[in-house]
């Protein structure tokens, strides 16, 4: 039967299978292929309902890219999604930075209590992001952050918040591909002449550059595509695009909706895609010298 | 002392608990090529660390062309290394490697390409200029990271175990180039090894250390002729080393009770221990003779049965045990050629030596 299935299925070859060969047992292959359908239908399902002719997404009815004309035309979407550009440009230098500079103090210097804060830094990795939310919001309230500022500083406690999450991220990348670095180059260049300030920018941070990049990428799609610390601490007057997808969708599902999401999912992908390319190439390329 | 590039005065240096190196004191002289030789762990890495600046010594100092480097960075130092991971920097090309020392020290632009490309040209890399490290071979990369210290034209040029990652053939190749690229520009090298072939071929000098004590510095001949004790005996070459007793220390000789060789009567010696005290008496292979016939008069010999030899093609080693019982190992020149070995296991023959070829090592 098993036999007979999987060579239904088009996997049945003539070697026999060998005992380390699982991507060629049918129930492998079975678990592999319902895992991509249950993570991945829903945002097909999405991508295509908003290509869709129809108000209800329910029925496919003729190819169309009306909703994206519509969603280019809202007014509060555009806002909604310059807000989240803006932020999220903003908390990428300042994490790229801040990130950095974490990982290179942990990793040069030595001073008390070194393991407590290598471990406080992966703190906002784990902590869930309701409690992290909820946290910003009271330290918010409690410092009596304006709600007033004129944009864009009005966006400033959303970047702060982003920050606080997204740059323990970049030092964490940073850290372990500091960990590879031989520290004899830097020796080398300060033997050539070269001051401390010199070899940090000539030698470490050429080192660093692809998991600066991955760092940077990453930090920016988290602030991106931040629901619930934004949530939490944007006021009354600012919105970002997945706050304002949240709140048009508690009025319903449109189209609309599924435009302004897959624009995200389009742009989260490339950004993710991109740092774990330039992360592998980098792994490559430092292993020399 | 006037002559001295380097002078290393009653160096110290500790690192926590673990004492690397101890009141060392040592000068190297201009224009020749010194080695620091020692096994692992024993301090030589970090005295040229902290000849080059990257460490500070706990205790003493060191000059440099008689000026006190004590709190001078390695960035202002007159000295360079070549680094035993060579640090070839990854991301820049042979050519801009080379540059780089040049451009930190603001050389005029125009003065940087030619003697980038004189350096290259001394390395036999001409034409590598726009490669970049991952396309080299270990041994181009470890001349990039020569080029590199050269073009600075330091008064002494620091390598790091230089050889050690290479293969044996070019290992051999690098050791002759390098001694004849020293006589070319006339830079004093120090180099580090824990390869005693590679010290005593190339260098002038060697300092041989053991667990961060200098034991012996002198000329590849004097340390391998004349070794100052039995560490330095023993690290360099092979050697056969007997325990005894000295029974008689005179102008006219020295009389020693050697265990398993019986009365010895050696050349007289005066740093020998005192009549009573223990003494080391050791013997190199190549001094051993070994012949089936009875040795002439007047020449130490003893009875030995082959036990093994051991066949390295220009050379053979028999190892025999002596009829009163201690191992003894002995070298054969295969100087002629012979389809079948010269002696074969289970053979009894002759050792011979002439006494003066006795090392007396006290203590
Ligand atoms: N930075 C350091 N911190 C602590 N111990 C060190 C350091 N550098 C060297 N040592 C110790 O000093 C001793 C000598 O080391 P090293 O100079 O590297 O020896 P070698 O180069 O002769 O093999 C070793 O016991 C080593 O563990
Ligand atoms: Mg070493």
């Amino acid at each position: 039967m098993a036999g007979r299935l999987t060579s239904l299925l088009g996997f049945g070859r003539d070697e026999p299978i060998g005992p380390l060969d699982y991507g060629r047992r049918w129930w492998m292959r079975l678990i592999v292929g319902l895992t991509f359908v249950f993570l991945y239908a829903p945002i097909v399902v999405l991508i295509a309902y908003s290509f869709n002719d129809s108000r209800r997404n329910i029925v496919w009815v003729r190819f169309t890219t009306d909703w994206y004309v519509k969603a280019i035309h809202d007014q509060s979407l555009l806002v909604a999604f310059g807000n989240s550009l803006t932020i999220a440009i903003i908390n990428t230098l300042l994490s790229t930075v801040l990130g950095t500079l974490t990982a290179l103090l942990l990793w040069r210097f030595r001073f008390p209590l070194r393991p407590v804060y290598e471990g406080a830094i992966a703190l906002p990795i784990v902590i869930p992001e309701i409690c992290m939310g909820v946290a910003m919001m009271a330290f918010f309230a409690w410092i009596g952050w304006p709600n007033d500022l004129p944009w864009p500083i009005s966006l400033s406690n959303i970047v702060i918040a982003h920050v606080a999450f997204s740059f323990p991220f970049v030092a964490v990348i940073i850290r372990a591909r500091l960990a590879g670095f031989n520290r004899e180059l830097e020796d080398a260049a300060k033997d050539l002449g070269a001051t401390e300030w010199r070899t940090l920018l000539d030698i470490i941070v050429p080192y660093l550059k692809p998991a600066l990049v991955a760092g940077a990428l990453i930090s920016f799609t988290l602030s991106l595509d931040d629901f619930v610390i934004t949530f939490f601490t944007a006021g009354p007057d600012t919105i970002t695009l997945p706050v304002k997808i949240f709140s048009m969708v508690r009025f319903s599902v449109t189209p609309e909706v599924n435009a302004a999401s897959t624009v995200l999912v389009v742009i989260t992908v490339v950004t993710t895609v991109l740092a774990l390319r330039l992360q592998n190439a980098g792994q490559k390329a430092g292993s020399s010298g | 002392m006037s002559d001295a590039i380097i002078s290393i005065q009653g160096v110290t240096k500790r690192f926590g608990e673990v004492t690397a190196v101890e009141r060392v004191d040592l000068d190297i002289r201009a224009g020749e090529f010194f080695a620091l030789l020692g096994p692992s762990g024993c301090g030589k890495t970090t005295l040229l660390r902290m000849l080059a600046g990257f460490e500070q010594p706990s205790e003493g100092r060191i000059l440099i062309g008689g000026q006190d480097m004590t709190g001078v960075q390695p960035n202002h130092r007159p000295v360079n290394m070549v680094f035993q991971s060579y640090a070839v920097f990854p991301h820049m090309t042979v050519f801009d490697n080379v540059a780089y020392g040049l451009k930190v020290a603001h050389t005029p632009r125009g003065e940087i390409a030619p003697r980038v490309k004189e350096a290259l040209a001394m390395v036999q890399l001409s034409g590598y200029e726009a490669r970049k490290p991952d396309q080299l071979s270990g041994g181009q990369r470890q001349r990039v990271a020569l080029a590199r210290a050269l073009v600075k034209r330091p008064k002494v040029l620091l390598l790091d175990e230089p050889l050690s990652a290479l293969d044996a053939k070019l290992r051999e190749a690098m050791q002759i180039e390098l001694v004849r690229l020293q006589q070319t520009v006339g830079i004093t090298f120090v180099i580090v090894t824990h390869d005693q072939d590679e010290a005593l071929s190339m260098a002038d000098r060697i300092a041989v250390m053991e667990s961060g004590h200098v034991r012996q510095v002198a000329s590849p001949q004097t340390l391998y002729e004349f070794p100052s004790g039995r560490f330095v005996a023993d690290f360099i070459g092979k050697m056969n080393l007997f325990e005894g007793k000295v029974v008689a220390r005179e102008a006219a000789g020295l009389s020693v009770e050697v265990e398993g060789l019986g009365r010895l009567e050696l050349p007289a010696d005066e740093r020998a221990p005192a009549p009573g005290r223990a003494v080391g008496i050791a013997v190199r292979p190549e001094k051993v003779e070994l012949t089936r016939s009875a040795p002439p008069e007047g020449s130490v010999a003893r009875r030995g049965t082959v036990t093994q030899v051991a066949y390295y093609g220009d050379v053979s080693y028999v190892f025999l045990d002596l009829e009163d019982g201690p191992a003894l190992n002995a070298n054969v020149i295969n100087d002629e050629r012979a389809a079948e070995p010269h002696f074969v296991k289970g053979e009894t023959l002759w050792a011979a030596w002439n006494p003066r070829d006795f090392l007396v090592l006290g203590e």
